[in-house]
């Protein structure tokens, strides 16, 4: 059952799912999200794509030339 | 449904447990037609709807109606599931779920909940407590246990293989689009996702504007979907894992 009219902005569940709210903005938020089906389920892909991004960063770049060089490589072979 | 209500009817015979009542003010507007348009407030500047009957709801599950307590429990099991699943996982989510629709329906039973339009806030203060106990217990039983055993690993249960798999082929995925941006644009990523410095604090060190920042996180995000959508065409799923109606059909399904 999906009750409610108003979502969330795709922009304030990144910074629930981060952590970024304070709890005068989180109450509110999360009582949306007892009755939201459509907000939960983008919560979810936002929480999945924050956990991918901070897996990805935590890894050391790749020398920008070398990565380059593979490209044009690639794009050649 | 019908024996999760049963189930819950049966164990309300339980003795009462106290609880305090809800703290936040409900500000969700509701309505039983679903708009997929995002507001472009947040919900705080969002009005109570009269499209739900607070009141109504909170007499009926007071007076031990059990269409009143199968409403409630199909307006929030959904989101009371979801919440516990995101905090704790999904072990034991449905006694949990359980153990919180006990203890609203105990509250709201004795009289505890004076303002029925609080409910939702009412819920969530509940749920809160349910996972904070979950922590403490799990915290106080990790600590006898590592007395017991030094040494011994907890396995993450959050995620199976497969997963797994999907989550390292997202990672891959995504370093590659990473790889691609300039080091500014990492950097600034960077800083909002692993450091998690605040949106201000990035764009007034890095000086961006809020608008250039935010259409930085967006192609990210569009660059990323592109790679997935590509990889996806360039590998298709083999023929022989794909349900066909007919196999559908064959099954009964």
């Amino acid at each position: 059952m999906n009750t409610t009219a108003y979502h969330v902005p795709d922009e304030l569940l990144e910074q629930y799912a981060i952590g970024k709210l304070s709890d005068q903005v989180n109450a509110p938020l999360e009582e949306h999200l007892l009755l939201c089906q459509f907000c939960c389920s983008r919560l979810e892909a936002i929480d999945e794509f924050v956990r991918v991004v901070k897996a990805a960063l935590a890894k050391p770049p790749v020398n920008s030339r070398a990565t380059k060089l593979k490209r044009v490589l690639v794009h050649t072979a | 449904m019908a024996a999760a209500i049963g189930k819950l009817a049966t164990r309300l015979k339980a003795p009462l447990t106290s609880l305090m009542p809800a703290h936040s003010a409900v500000v969700v507007k509701t309505s039983v037609q679903e708009s997929v348009c995002t507001a472009e407030e947040p919900p705080t500047s969002q009005i109570l709807s009269d499209s739900v009957n607070w009141q109504a709801l909170v007499d009926r599950v007071r007076k031990g109606d059990d269409s009143g307590m199968a409403d409630l429990y199909r307006l929030f099991a959904k989101g009371i599931r979801f919440y516990l699943c995101r905090q704790l996982g999904a072990q034991e989510i449905d006694d949990k779920i359980h153990d919180t629709f006990l203890i609203v329906v105990k509250a709201i039973r004795r009289g505890d909940l004076r303002e029925p339009e609080r409910l939702m806030g009412f819920v969530r203060t509940v749920v809160r407590r349910q996972v904070a106990a979950h922590i403490d217990h799990l915290v106080h039983r990790r600590r006898d246990h590592i007395n017991l055993d030094v040494g011994a690993r907890v396995a993450d249960d959050r995620r199976n293989p497969e997963q797994n798999a999907a989550f390292h082929e997202k990672t891959a995925l995504m370093t590659d689009v990473l790889n691609q941006m300039s080091e500014r644009d990492r950097e600034v990523l960077t800083r909002f996702y692993l450091h998690e410095q605040s949106q201000e604090q990035i764009c007034d060190e890095m000086r961006l504007t809020e608008t250039q920042f935010r259409l930085l996180k967006s192609r990210a995000k569009a660059r990323f979907g592109e790679l997935g959508q590509k990889k996806l065409r360039k590998r298709p799923i083999p023929d022989l894992f794909v349900r066909t109606s007919m196999a559908a059909a064959h099954s009964g399904q």
